[in-house]
């Protein structure tokens, strides 16, 4: 099926299955880390994060899986701002490193509240559709007289 | 286990606030467009109010579709009028807006990729 955007060189956009895909993952991968108390988990989504963040979204591996695996089969979704879902992304990218730092100190109940906080967010924002951290990115931009000229789309 | 527990009533509570936001959250279209917003001088008839954004696909399929139609059609970017999504409660876009050119009423609304048969309702109410 055909692409409208490049799913990794157009990084002013995003079809907006992704970020979905990405929620879903990391919220439940986060869920299972509480389950399991797998603190190592969290680490590691906190990394995968920054990573994805820093590097790109080669190096998103849930990105991977939408734009390599799942949106060739159903097709590309509604195009969308990603300035809103990236931020959302930092957002989790900085709770999941402070619950990594707070089980590092011994302080493991915080830990997993913030790490409990990503998850119940990210798992609302795959089911529902509403993403929270968007959301929040627009109340900025709109605080701040942003041109938001790419959001909604 | 007690984590077990505390983990099976959160993802109960998501999977309710979510179908509950789903439910809220069908698409809400204005019963009425003030003109004058627009630039649009009262006429007779229908015309289409389009919402759009400038990254909005679907957007630019209803406008190809809109602007070979015999139907006035105004197309509304948001980036350049933000305080129009404000106004009428624009939340997503395509919003596409059959409207009475006498009065600004809202006679039908449509959201998403365009679908067989809209074209010709829209068609069918401006004629």
């Amino acid at each position: 099926m055909g692409r409208s955007v490049h799913p990794y060189d157009d990084t002013a956009v995003i079809d907006s299955r992704a970020p979905r895909t990405n929620q879903a993952v990391i919220g439940s991968l986060a869920m299972l880390a509480f389950v399991f108390n797998a603190q190592w988990l969290i680490a590691l989504l906190a990394i995968q994060l920054i990573l994805g963040l820093t590097m790109g979204r080669r190096w998103c591996l849930p990105c991977l899986l939408y734009f390599e695996v799942i949106q060739p089969r159903i097709g590309e979704g509604r195009i969308e701002d990603s300035r809103p879902p990236r931020f959302a992304n930092q957002v989790g990218a900085v709770f999941l490193s402070v619950a990594t730092i707070a089980f590092l100190v011994g302080a493991d109940t915080f830990g997993w509240v913030l790490a409990l906080i990503v998850s119940t967010l990210a798992l609302f924002s795959a089911m529902s559709g509403i993403c929270l951290g968007c959301e929040a990115y627009m109340a900025i931009a709109r605080a701040r007289g942003m041109r938001l000229d790419r959001y909604p789309v | 286990m007690d984590r077990l527990f505390i983990a099976i009533a959160l993802l109960a509570a998501i999977s309710l606030a979510s179908a509950l936001v789903r439910r809220r959250e069908a698409p809400a279209a204005p019963q009425r467009i003030d003109l004058g917003d627009l630039g649009l001088a009262h006429a007779t008839g229908v015309g289409v109010v389009g919402f759009s954004t400038s990254f909005c696909i679907p957007c630019q399929q209803w406008e190809q579709a809109l602007v070979r139609s015999p139907v006035p059609f105004m197309k509304v970017d948001l980036g350049e009028r933000p305080e129009l999504a404000r106004r009428y409660d624009v939340k997503s876009t395509p919003l596409i807006l059959a409207v009475s050119l006498a009065d600004g009423t809202v006679v039908d609304a449509f959201t998403g990729d365009p679908q067989p048969g809209q074209l010709e309702r829209i068609e069918q109410l401006a004629a």
